[in-house]
């Protein structure tokens, strides 16, 4: 393998693994307050959250272009506190895998926690355990299989990101050059042996992740209604 | 205790509960056919609906409203990603004191063997009885008990409300058990709230409301006689009591009771048979003397005989053969008979 594929190995890797780790900061709650919410906006911002799982990447890659131009307040005001503009950074592509991600992310997490028993957090509570302490000692722990589930969905999916990359970040090696658009790259100068080469191993190793999401979901012993 | 909770769900009325009555020491009754809101009353007492207009004090609860009232519900919700005893470290850590062991808990409700085990492989009775040991580790100054035993066999499921009855008498710990099941709540409670429709429709001693409910036809056919204790007699598990000038005999069902208290006794129906003369001496236990104050079929075969005895009543059922063949009618003085129960 040539080394801007290596180079295009690790910054995958860099993303996906950043990627799941904001979303998990992000998602946590924001499934959790869905769960609780019963405001009549709840399916309005569950629409928002799903979007990406329908819209095509190019639409949601052309507006946070526009969004991370320096043109635009919100790319000026980044450019005043970081010194750099987003479009065409790693930054920039992060950004848009997070929010590109989101519904992989909220998804599991929201119906993990929306089948938990409520029962065992009504004891907990009379038990006098609230709050935050509740949730880490009895939520996390018995919707486990939904936090390696959801972790799992945005780390590969994030891998498998193609569109939004390729409208916000471009092909810069080492920056924004993720496996997916140097495998794109490789095709289009006709280097189709290098391609195979990323091609198949992207493959194996989505089937490799996936097979092992299903098989830590099988074997899952979590709180949901029985 | 005051209760006033007023709770709707969805603009519909789901209680609407004022009821106030001594705690004390023991376990107060509270019946109700299902639906009808005891479950919700329950989760009003505990503070686990914050939707819940009203207030709710008794004498333990402090100021700051932090209420430590226990509850236990029909289906165990034991932590399936605990052992059980990780379950019962985790109530013992929340404690605000350590009142009880896991040692003592454990041997109250027959747990030992199973500390090490994963909830999800116990059987129905077993984690329930966890369950129960899991609430009182936890120290509660009211426990709320939402028919914990109704997914029990029957044997078992006395047996732990006697149980329940002598922890809550020993440790003046308060208890509240709700069950649609008024024999259940006879055999352990002196006290009875009946909840209809999700308000309180009477409340009073539990042999004054049995009476009224028997009357109504409501009863499965059991009386409850009250007397005070004369006599203990552990070697033969028995009380002697003194009950409307008579004396009368019950099983202890292993209580620490002393000479001078107050016991109530429950006999079913059909163990009481009826004699119009003195019997004589007899294997069985009990004779009290009464007249007939009703006569009710129930049956094609069987009439309901409710006698008369001092201030209290007792119910027997016997067949119509035999009240037309003794000739029984109202007023009538007679003796009535039954075993040890």
């Amino acid at each position: 393998m040539a080394e801007s594929d290596w180079l295009a190995l690790l910054l995958t890797l860099k993303l996906a693994l950043g990627t799941s780790f904001i979303l998990l900061l992000i998602g946590t709650p924001l499934a959790w307050f869905l769960v609780k919410s019963q405001s009549r906006f709840k399916p309005l911002l569950q629409a928002i959250i799903a979007l990406p799982l329908i819209l095509p990447p190019t639409v949601l890659g052309f507006y946070l272009l526009l969004a991370f131009s320096p043109q635009s307040a919100f790319g000026q005001f980044w450019v005043q506190q970081f010194g750099q503009q987003l479009a065409f950074s790693f930054n920039g592509i992060l950004v848009g895998s997070v929010i590109y991600s989101l519904p992989f992310m909220v998804q599991p997490l929201y119906s993990g926690f929306q089948s938990l028993d409520k029962r065992y957090l009504d004891v907990a509570q009379t038990m006098g355990l609230t709050g935050i302490r509740r949730f880490f000692k009895l939520v996390v722990p018995l919707t486990k299989s939904s936090f390696i589930t959801a972790l799992g969905l945005c780390f590969a999916h994030t891998i498998g990101e193609f569109g939004v990359v390729l409208m916000i970040g471009g092909n810069i090696p080492g920056e924004t050059q993720v496996l997916s658009i140097a495998l794109f790259d490789h095709v289009e100068s006709l280097q189709y042996q290098q391609a195979h080469q990323l091609a198949a191993g992207l493959l194996i190793g989505s089937v490799v992740l996936l097979a092992l999401l299903y098989r830590l979901q099988r074997d899952k012993t979590d709180g949901a209604v029985q | 205790m005051k209760i006033n909770c007023l709770l709707h769900k969805q603009q519909r009325l789901i209680v609407d509960i004022q009821a106030e009555f001594a705690l004390g020491q023991g376990i107060t009754a509270v019946y109700g056919p299902s639906g009808a809101g005891k479950t919700t009353m329950l989760r009003c007492i505990a503070g686990l609906e914050p939707s819940m207009q009203g207030s709710v004090q008794f004498a333990a609860m402090p100021e700051n409203d932090d209420r430590h009232i226990g509850l236990v519900f029909q289906q165990s919700a034991l932590f399936p990603h605990l052992s059980v005893q990780a379950n019962l470290d985790f109530a013992l850590t929340l404690a605000p004191v350590k009142k009880f062991s896991i040692q003592q808990v454990s041997q109250w409700f027959a747990i030992g063997p199973l500390l090490a085990r994963n909830p999800r492989s116990l059987s129905g009775g077993e984690q329930q009885r966890v369950a129960l040991a899991r609430a009182l580790l936890n120290n509660p100054r009211l426990l709320l008990l939402d028919e914990p035993v109704s997914a029990l066999d029957s044997h078992s499921r006395y047996q732990i409300l006697k149980q329940l009855k002598r922890i809550s008498r020993e440790y003046q710990l308060p208890m509240l058990l709700v069950s649609h099941s008024l024999h259940e709540l006879a055999s352990v409670s002196e006290y009875l709230l009946h909840i209809v429709e999700g308000k309180l429709q009477a409340q009073g001693p539990m042999i004054e409301q049995l009476t009224r409910l028997n009357r109504q036809g409501r009863s499965n056919g059991f009386s409850l006689l009250r007397g005070t204790v004369t006599d203990h007699e552990p070697d033969f598990a028995m009380l002697h009591l003194h009950c409307e000038g008579q004396s009368l005999a019950c099983k202890s069902d292993g209580a620490n009771i002393s000479v001078g208290e107050l016991w109530q006794t429950m006999v079913d129906a059909n163990h009481v048979s009826i004699a119009t003369e003195a019997p004589s001496v007899s294997s069985i236990v009990n004779t009290l003397q009464g007249v007939i104050g009703s006569i009710t079929p129930i049956s094609e075969s069987t009439v309901r005989v409710e006698l008369v005895i001092g201030e209290q009543t007792l119910l027997a059922d016997i067949s119509r053969w035999s009240s037309q063949r003794l000739q029984l009618e109202i007023n009538q003085p007679v003796w009535a008979q039954f075993k040890l129960s």
